[in-house]
Protein backbone atom coordinates (compact mmCIF):
# COMPACT_ATOMS: atom_id res chain seq x y z
CA UNK A 1 0.00 0.00 0.00
CA UNK A 2 1.45 3.53 -0.42
CA UNK A 3 1.27 6.36 1.05
CA UNK A 4 -1.43 7.95 -0.32
CA UNK A 5 -3.39 4.95 -0.69
CA UNK A 6 -3.26 4.75 3.53
CA UNK A 7 -4.00 8.38 3.99
CA UNK A 8 -7.58 8.33 2.07
CA UNK A 9 -8.18 4.75 3.58
CA UNK A 10 -7.76 6.90 6.60
CA UNK A 11 -9.83 9.78 5.28
CA UNK A 12 -12.63 7.42 4.69
CA UNK A 13 -12.48 5.38 7.93
CA UNK A 14 -12.82 9.17 9.52
CA UNK A 15 -15.33 10.39 7.38
CA UNK A 16 -16.99 6.90 8.22
CA UNK A 17 -16.74 7.32 12.04
CA UNK A 18 -18.21 10.70 11.67
CA UNK A 19 -21.30 9.73 9.88
CA UNK A 20 -20.58 11.89 7.10
CA UNK A 21 -23.13 10.09 4.86
CA UNK A 22 -25.81 10.52 7.39
CA UNK A 23 -25.01 14.21 8.45
CA UNK A 24 -24.10 15.74 5.69
CA UNK A 25 -26.65 14.72 2.68
CA UNK A 26 -27.11 17.74 0.53
CA UNK A 27 -23.71 18.59 0.58
CA UNK A 28 -23.20 15.97 -2.23
CA UNK A 29 -25.04 17.89 -4.65
CA UNK A 30 -23.18 20.65 -4.81
CA UNK A 31 -19.68 19.74 -5.35
CA UNK A 32 -17.90 22.99 -4.90
CA UNK A 33 -14.67 24.13 -7.39
CA UNK A 34 -12.94 25.33 -4.41
CA UNK A 35 -9.39 25.40 -5.69
CA UNK A 36 -10.04 28.03 -8.45
CA UNK A 37 -12.27 30.28 -6.59
CA UNK A 38 -9.41 29.90 -3.75
CA UNK A 39 -6.75 30.83 -6.40
CA UNK A 40 -8.66 33.93 -6.85
CA UNK A 41 -9.64 35.42 -4.07
CA UNK A 42 -6.99 37.51 -1.42
CA UNK A 43 -5.99 36.36 1.74
CA UNK A 44 -8.67 36.25 3.87
CA UNK A 45 -9.98 35.32 7.39
CA UNK A 46 -10.74 31.39 6.41
CA UNK A 47 -7.40 30.84 4.51
CA UNK A 48 -5.37 32.33 7.94
CA UNK A 49 -7.66 30.04 10.04
CA UNK A 50 -6.08 27.23 8.19
CA UNK A 51 -2.97 28.38 8.23
CA UNK A 52 -3.46 29.02 11.94
CA UNK A 53 -4.66 25.37 12.37
CA UNK A 54 -1.82 23.97 10.60
CA UNK A 55 0.31 25.55 12.39
CA UNK A 56 -0.89 24.91 16.14
CA UNK A 57 -1.45 21.51 14.98
CA UNK A 58 2.12 21.24 13.96
CA UNK A 59 3.19 22.75 17.69
CA UNK A 60 0.63 20.94 19.28
CA UNK A 61 2.48 17.39 17.58
CA UNK A 62 5.57 18.39 18.58
CA UNK A 63 4.86 19.28 22.15
CA UNK A 64 3.31 15.94 22.61
CA UNK A 65 6.12 14.26 20.69
CA UNK A 66 8.56 15.88 23.08
CA UNK A 67 6.51 15.43 26.46
CA UNK A 68 6.31 11.86 25.45
CA UNK A 69 10.09 11.33 25.18
CA UNK A 70 10.60 12.89 28.37
CA UNK A 71 8.34 11.25 30.37
CA UNK A 72 9.09 7.59 28.72
CA UNK A 73 13.36 9.13 29.78
CA UNK A 74 11.83 9.20 32.96
CA UNK A 75 10.34 6.48 33.47
CA UNK A 76 13.24 4.56 32.43
CA UNK A 77 15.55 6.12 35.32
CA UNK A 78 12.90 5.26 37.79
CA UNK A 79 14.02 2.54 39.82
CA UNK A 80 12.89 -0.79 39.66
CA UNK A 81 9.20 -2.31 40.79
CA UNK A 82 9.78 -4.23 43.76
CA UNK A 83 13.41 -3.73 45.14
CA UNK A 84 14.05 -4.36 48.25
CA UNK A 85 16.92 -1.31 47.34
CA UNK A 86 14.35 1.41 46.80
CA UNK A 87 14.07 4.77 48.33
CA UNK A 88 10.73 4.04 49.11
CA UNK A 89 11.80 1.12 51.70
CA UNK A 90 13.10 2.81 54.57
CA UNK A 91 12.69 2.34 58.38
CA UNK A 92 9.44 4.04 58.15
CA UNK A 93 7.93 1.89 56.23
CA UNK A 94 9.21 -1.65 57.97
CA UNK A 95 8.45 0.20 61.34
CA UNK A 96 4.41 0.15 59.92
CA UNK A 97 4.52 -3.36 58.17
CA UNK A 98 6.43 -4.93 61.39
CA UNK A 99 4.73 -3.11 64.38
CA UNK A 100 1.51 -1.56 62.55
CA UNK A 101 -0.79 -4.43 63.95
CA UNK A 102 0.65 -4.34 67.67
CA UNK A 103 0.62 -1.11 67.97
CA UNK A 104 -2.35 -0.19 66.36
CA UNK A 105 -4.81 -3.20 66.68
CA UNK A 106 -5.92 -2.50 62.73
CA UNK A 107 -6.09 -5.55 60.28
CA UNK A 108 -5.99 -2.71 57.87
CA UNK A 109 -2.55 -1.17 57.65
CA UNK A 110 -3.35 1.98 55.72
CA UNK A 111 -5.95 2.49 58.43
CA UNK A 112 -3.57 2.27 60.92
CA UNK A 113 -1.05 4.49 59.09
CA UNK A 114 -3.74 7.13 58.65
CA UNK A 115 -5.59 7.62 61.41
CA UNK A 116 -3.39 6.31 64.27
CA UNK A 117 0.50 7.30 62.83
CA UNK A 118 -0.72 9.97 61.31
CA UNK A 119 -3.88 11.18 62.86
CA UNK A 120 -2.84 14.92 63.31
CA UNK A 121 -2.36 15.11 59.42
CA UNK A 122 -5.90 13.35 58.68
CA UNK A 123 -7.25 15.62 61.50
CA UNK A 124 -6.19 18.65 58.73
CA UNK A 125 -8.11 17.18 55.99
CA UNK A 126 -11.17 17.13 57.69
CA UNK A 127 -10.46 20.58 58.57
CA UNK A 128 -10.25 21.32 54.82
CA UNK A 129 -13.92 19.63 54.49
CA UNK A 130 -15.46 21.32 57.19
CA UNK A 131 -13.76 24.67 56.05
CA UNK A 132 -14.82 24.20 51.89
CA UNK A 133 -18.63 23.37 53.08
CA UNK A 134 -18.22 26.64 55.47
CA UNK A 135 -16.98 28.49 52.59
CA UNK A 136 -19.80 27.12 49.79
CA UNK A 137 -22.37 28.13 52.31
CA UNK A 138 -21.18 31.48 52.69
CA UNK A 139 -20.93 31.77 48.67
CA UNK A 140 -24.23 30.34 47.66
CA UNK A 141 -26.64 30.04 50.53
CA UNK A 142 -29.50 32.03 49.26
CA UNK A 143 -31.04 35.07 51.78
CA UNK A 144 -32.73 38.13 50.98
CA UNK A 145 -29.53 40.17 49.35
CA UNK A 146 -29.05 37.59 46.07
CA UNK A 147 -32.72 36.33 45.29
CA UNK A 148 -35.05 37.64 43.19
CA UNK A 149 -38.69 36.98 43.36
CA UNK A 150 -38.46 35.66 39.84
CA UNK A 151 -35.92 32.83 40.99
CA UNK A 152 -38.41 32.10 43.81
CA UNK A 153 -41.03 31.38 41.26
CA UNK A 154 -39.30 29.55 38.81
CA UNK A 155 -38.29 27.22 41.70
CA UNK A 156 -41.71 26.91 42.77
CA UNK A 157 -42.45 25.79 39.15
CA UNK A 158 -39.49 23.20 39.41
CA UNK A 159 -40.67 21.81 42.98
CA UNK A 160 -44.41 21.85 41.39
CA UNK A 161 -43.01 20.15 38.26
CA UNK A 162 -41.15 17.19 40.12
CA UNK A 163 -43.75 16.56 42.11
CA UNK A 164 -46.49 16.28 39.42
CA UNK A 165 -44.21 14.63 36.88
CA UNK A 166 -42.60 11.40 39.21
CA UNK A 167 -41.05 8.66 37.28
CA UNK A 168 -42.38 5.63 38.58
CA UNK A 169 -39.11 3.79 37.06
CA UNK A 170 -37.21 5.66 38.91
CA UNK A 171 -38.77 5.93 41.89
CA UNK A 172 -38.80 2.03 41.89
CA UNK A 173 -34.85 1.51 41.18
CA UNK A 174 -34.10 4.51 43.76
CA UNK A 175 -36.17 2.25 46.42
CA UNK A 176 -34.67 -0.22 45.63
CA UNK A 177 -31.08 0.55 45.87
CA UNK A 178 -31.30 3.31 48.27
CA UNK A 179 -31.08 0.40 51.26
CA UNK A 180 -28.24 -0.97 49.87
CA UNK A 181 -26.24 2.28 49.28
CA UNK A 182 -27.04 3.02 53.07
CA UNK A 183 -25.40 -0.48 54.41
CA UNK A 184 -22.84 -0.52 52.47
CA UNK A 185 -21.80 3.00 53.56
CA UNK A 186 -22.55 2.35 56.92
CA UNK A 187 -20.45 -1.21 56.41
CA UNK A 188 -17.65 0.47 54.90
CA UNK A 189 -17.48 3.25 57.28
CA UNK A 190 -17.57 0.43 60.28
CA UNK A 191 -15.18 -1.98 58.93
CA UNK A 192 -12.58 1.00 57.52
CA UNK A 193 -9.89 -0.83 60.09
CA UNK A 194 -10.68 -4.39 59.16
CA UNK A 195 -10.92 -4.37 55.27
CA UNK A 196 -10.39 -1.46 52.69
CA UNK A 197 -12.44 1.12 53.44
CA UNK A 198 -12.68 3.96 56.19
CA UNK A 199 -14.36 7.10 56.81
CA UNK A 200 -13.95 8.87 53.67
CA UNK A 201 -15.22 6.65 51.31
CA UNK A 202 -18.04 5.33 53.70
CA UNK A 203 -19.36 9.05 53.99
CA UNK A 204 -19.07 9.21 50.04
CA UNK A 205 -21.66 6.45 49.49
CA UNK A 206 -23.81 7.72 51.92
CA UNK A 207 -23.95 11.14 50.80
CA UNK A 208 -24.53 9.87 47.47
CA UNK A 209 -27.45 7.88 48.91
CA UNK A 210 -29.07 11.21 50.20
CA UNK A 211 -28.37 13.05 46.76
CA UNK A 212 -29.84 9.84 45.14
CA UNK A 213 -33.12 10.59 47.64
CA UNK A 214 -33.45 14.09 47.18
CA UNK A 215 -33.27 14.13 43.68
CA UNK A 216 -35.68 11.72 43.42
CA UNK A 217 -38.00 12.56 46.19
CA UNK A 218 -37.43 16.05 46.09
CA UNK A 219 -35.68 18.27 48.98
CA UNK A 220 -38.58 18.47 51.03
CA UNK A 221 -38.19 15.28 52.18
CA UNK A 222 -34.60 15.14 53.02
CA UNK A 223 -35.42 18.33 55.40
CA UNK A 224 -37.69 15.87 57.31
CA UNK A 225 -34.26 13.87 58.96
CA UNK A 226 -31.88 16.62 58.12
CA UNK A 227 -32.20 19.86 57.99
CA UNK A 228 -29.59 23.16 58.42
CA UNK A 229 -29.67 22.69 62.11
CA UNK A 230 -29.10 19.20 61.85
CA UNK A 231 -26.20 19.65 59.36
CA UNK A 232 -24.52 22.65 61.58
CA UNK A 233 -24.24 20.39 64.59
CA UNK A 234 -23.23 17.28 62.96
CA UNK A 235 -20.11 18.93 61.31
CA UNK A 236 -19.62 20.64 64.52
CA UNK A 237 -19.66 18.03 66.98
CA UNK A 238 -17.67 15.76 64.61
CA UNK A 239 -15.13 17.82 63.95
CA UNK A 240 -14.55 18.40 67.60
CA UNK A 241 -14.90 14.90 68.32
CA UNK A 242 -12.00 13.96 66.13
CA UNK A 243 -9.85 16.86 67.76
CA UNK A 244 -10.48 15.72 71.33
CA UNK A 245 -10.34 11.96 70.91
CA UNK A 246 -6.63 12.95 68.90
CA UNK A 247 -5.63 15.36 71.54
CA UNK A 248 -6.11 12.68 74.23
CA UNK A 249 -4.18 10.28 71.77
CA UNK A 250 -1.24 12.22 71.26
CA UNK A 251 -0.71 13.15 74.73
CA UNK A 252 -1.75 9.63 76.45
CA UNK A 253 -1.07 6.85 73.80
CA UNK A 254 1.46 8.12 71.30
CA UNK A 255 5.26 7.19 71.08
CA UNK A 256 5.10 4.84 73.19
CA UNK A 257 2.94 5.66 76.10
CA UNK A 258 0.88 3.66 77.40
CA UNK A 259 -2.93 4.74 75.96
CA UNK A 260 -5.90 4.12 77.66
CA UNK A 261 -7.89 3.02 75.01
CA UNK A 262 -7.97 -0.71 74.37
CA UNK A 263 -6.10 -1.66 71.21
CA UNK A 264 -8.55 -5.22 70.97
CA UNK A 265 -8.36 -8.18 68.76
CA UNK A 266 -7.10 -7.25 65.92
CA UNK A 267 -9.73 -8.28 63.22
CA UNK A 268 -12.72 -7.72 65.32
CA UNK A 269 -14.61 -4.85 64.83
CA UNK A 270 -14.13 -3.74 68.02
CA UNK A 271 -10.30 -3.14 67.93
CA UNK A 272 -7.66 -0.64 66.68
CA UNK A 273 -8.18 1.84 69.67
CA UNK A 274 -9.62 5.11 68.52
CA UNK A 275 -9.46 4.02 64.37
CA UNK A 276 -13.13 3.07 64.76
CA UNK A 277 -14.69 6.43 66.63
CA UNK A 278 -12.51 8.75 64.01
CA UNK A 279 -14.01 6.62 61.05
CA UNK A 280 -17.44 7.31 62.14
CA UNK A 281 -17.26 10.82 63.21
CA UNK A 282 -15.37 11.39 59.86
CA UNK A 283 -17.70 9.25 57.77
CA UNK A 284 -20.69 11.46 58.86
CA UNK A 285 -18.72 14.56 58.63
CA UNK A 286 -18.16 13.64 55.01
CA UNK A 287 -22.13 12.54 54.32
CA UNK A 288 -22.39 16.31 55.45
CA UNK A 289 -20.58 17.82 53.42
CA UNK A 290 -21.04 15.93 50.27
CA UNK A 291 -25.27 16.52 50.48
CA UNK A 292 -24.47 20.26 51.23
CA UNK A 293 -22.31 20.47 48.51
CA UNK A 294 -25.01 19.09 45.92
CA UNK A 295 -27.80 21.10 48.00
CA UNK A 296 -26.43 24.31 47.96
CA UNK A 297 -25.15 24.31 44.66
CA UNK A 298 -28.59 23.16 43.24
CA UNK A 299 -31.28 24.75 45.36
CA UNK A 300 -28.83 27.59 47.60
CA UNK A 301 -30.20 26.05 50.69
CA UNK A 302 -29.99 22.83 52.62
CA UNK B 1 -6.77 -24.51 27.75
CA UNK B 2 -9.86 -25.84 29.36
CA UNK B 3 -13.60 -25.70 28.18
CA UNK B 4 -14.46 -22.98 30.68
CA UNK B 5 -11.68 -21.09 30.06
CA UNK B 6 -13.03 -21.39 26.16
CA UNK B 7 -16.20 -20.68 26.88
CA UNK B 8 -15.44 -17.35 29.02
CA UNK B 9 -12.93 -16.19 26.26
CA UNK B 10 -15.72 -16.51 23.55
CA UNK B 11 -18.28 -14.64 26.03
CA UNK B 12 -15.64 -12.18 26.82
CA UNK B 13 -14.60 -11.51 22.92
CA UNK B 14 -18.37 -11.13 21.86
CA UNK B 15 -18.83 -8.16 25.02
CA UNK B 16 -15.33 -6.50 23.55
CA UNK B 17 -16.83 -6.77 20.17
CA UNK B 18 -20.01 -5.05 21.39
CA UNK B 19 -18.32 -2.50 22.98
CA UNK B 20 -16.14 -1.28 20.12
CA UNK B 21 -18.75 -1.29 17.97
CA UNK B 22 -20.86 0.55 20.14
CA UNK B 23 -17.71 3.20 20.40
CA UNK B 24 -17.53 3.61 16.76
CA UNK B 25 -21.10 3.71 15.87
CA UNK B 26 -21.50 6.70 19.03
CA UNK B 27 -19.78 8.98 16.77
CA UNK B 28 -21.50 7.94 13.97
CA UNK B 29 -25.33 8.78 14.86
CA UNK B 30 -25.84 12.67 15.59
CA UNK B 31 -28.68 12.71 17.96
CA UNK B 32 -28.73 11.69 21.56
CA UNK B 33 -31.79 9.50 21.67
CA UNK B 34 -30.09 7.95 18.43
CA UNK B 35 -27.02 7.53 20.69
CA UNK B 36 -28.67 6.18 23.93
CA UNK B 37 -30.11 3.59 22.10
CA UNK B 38 -26.66 2.36 21.17
CA UNK B 39 -24.57 3.44 24.42
CA UNK B 40 -27.75 1.73 26.77
CA UNK B 41 -26.57 -1.60 25.17
CA UNK B 42 -22.92 -1.61 25.72
CA UNK B 43 -23.98 -1.12 29.30
CA UNK B 44 -26.04 -3.81 29.69
CA UNK B 45 -25.77 -5.87 26.79
CA UNK B 46 -21.65 -5.74 26.88
CA UNK B 47 -21.38 -5.71 30.51
CA UNK B 48 -23.42 -8.59 30.91
CA UNK B 49 -20.99 -10.35 27.92
CA UNK B 50 -17.58 -9.53 29.36
CA UNK B 51 -18.66 -10.18 33.45
CA UNK B 52 -20.54 -13.61 32.37
CA UNK B 53 -17.18 -14.75 30.46
CA UNK B 54 -15.11 -13.42 33.20
CA UNK B 55 -17.27 -15.72 35.92
CA UNK B 56 -17.38 -18.91 33.72
CA UNK B 57 -13.77 -18.92 32.72
CA UNK B 58 -12.68 -19.96 36.11
CA UNK B 59 -15.22 -22.73 36.88
CA UNK B 60 -17.63 -22.07 40.01
CA UNK B 61 -15.55 -19.78 42.88
CA UNK B 62 -16.79 -17.24 45.35
CA UNK B 63 -16.31 -14.55 43.46
CA UNK B 64 -19.16 -15.72 40.92
CA UNK B 65 -21.04 -14.37 43.38
CA UNK B 66 -19.51 -11.04 43.48
CA UNK B 67 -19.70 -10.49 39.44
CA UNK B 68 -23.51 -11.50 39.44
CA UNK B 69 -24.19 -8.94 42.36
CA UNK B 70 -21.74 -6.52 39.75
CA UNK B 71 -24.30 -7.60 37.11
CA UNK B 72 -27.68 -6.77 38.89
CA UNK B 73 -26.50 -3.13 40.31
CA UNK B 74 -25.66 -2.72 36.27
CA UNK B 75 -28.90 -3.84 35.10
CA UNK B 76 -30.94 -1.87 37.50
CA UNK B 77 -29.00 1.38 37.43
CA UNK B 78 -27.77 1.78 34.13
CA UNK B 79 -31.29 1.36 32.32
CA UNK B 80 -33.00 3.80 34.12
CA UNK B 81 -30.41 6.20 33.78
CA UNK B 82 -30.95 5.73 30.24
CA UNK B 83 -34.32 6.38 30.65
CA UNK B 84 -33.84 9.37 32.36
CA UNK B 85 -32.09 11.24 29.87
CA UNK B 86 -34.21 9.84 27.20
CA UNK B 87 -36.90 11.74 29.43
CA UNK B 88 -34.89 14.79 29.49
CA UNK B 89 -34.18 15.04 25.63
CA UNK B 90 -38.06 14.26 25.07
CA UNK B 91 -39.14 16.95 27.30
CA UNK B 92 -36.77 19.63 25.55
CA UNK B 93 -36.73 18.87 22.34
CA UNK B 94 -39.19 20.31 19.62
CA UNK B 95 -38.44 18.63 16.55
CA UNK B 96 -38.50 14.82 17.62
CA UNK B 97 -39.11 13.65 13.73
CA UNK B 98 -36.57 15.10 12.23
CA UNK B 99 -34.09 12.85 14.08
CA UNK B 100 -35.96 9.79 13.70
CA UNK B 101 -36.59 7.30 11.32
CA UNK B 102 -39.54 9.17 8.49
CA UNK B 103 -42.64 7.13 8.86
CA UNK B 104 -45.45 5.91 6.70
CA UNK B 105 -48.20 8.81 5.43
CA UNK B 106 -50.68 6.94 6.89
CA UNK B 107 -49.04 6.69 10.23
CA UNK B 108 -48.50 10.27 10.25
CA UNK B 109 -51.94 11.40 9.38
CA UNK B 110 -53.04 9.40 12.63
CA UNK B 111 -50.88 10.85 14.61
Amino acid sequence: MKKGEIRSAFHAFAAWVDGEEWCERPSEAAPAPQPEAKAKRPVNRLDRYRVYRRFTQLVGALFCLTLFVLLLGTVVSLPPFGDPANPANNEVSRRYIEQGLEETGAANLVAGMILSYRAFDTFGESSVLFLAATCVTMLLRRDEHNTTSGDLEEMAQEDLTSRRDRDIILRTAVLLLLPMSAVVGVYVMLFGHISPGGGFSGGSILGGGMILYAQTFGSGNVRRFFNEHMYHMIKVVCLMGYGLLLADFVYTGVNGLPGHVPLGTPGHILSGGIILPIDLLVGFEVTCTIYAFYALFSKGEL
Amino acid sequence: MSVTELIGSVLMGLGMVIMVLVTFNVFRLDFVINRMHLTTMADSLGTLLIFLGAAVSKGLQLVDLKLILIITLQWITSPVCGHMITQLEYAVVHDLREHTVPISPEREEEL
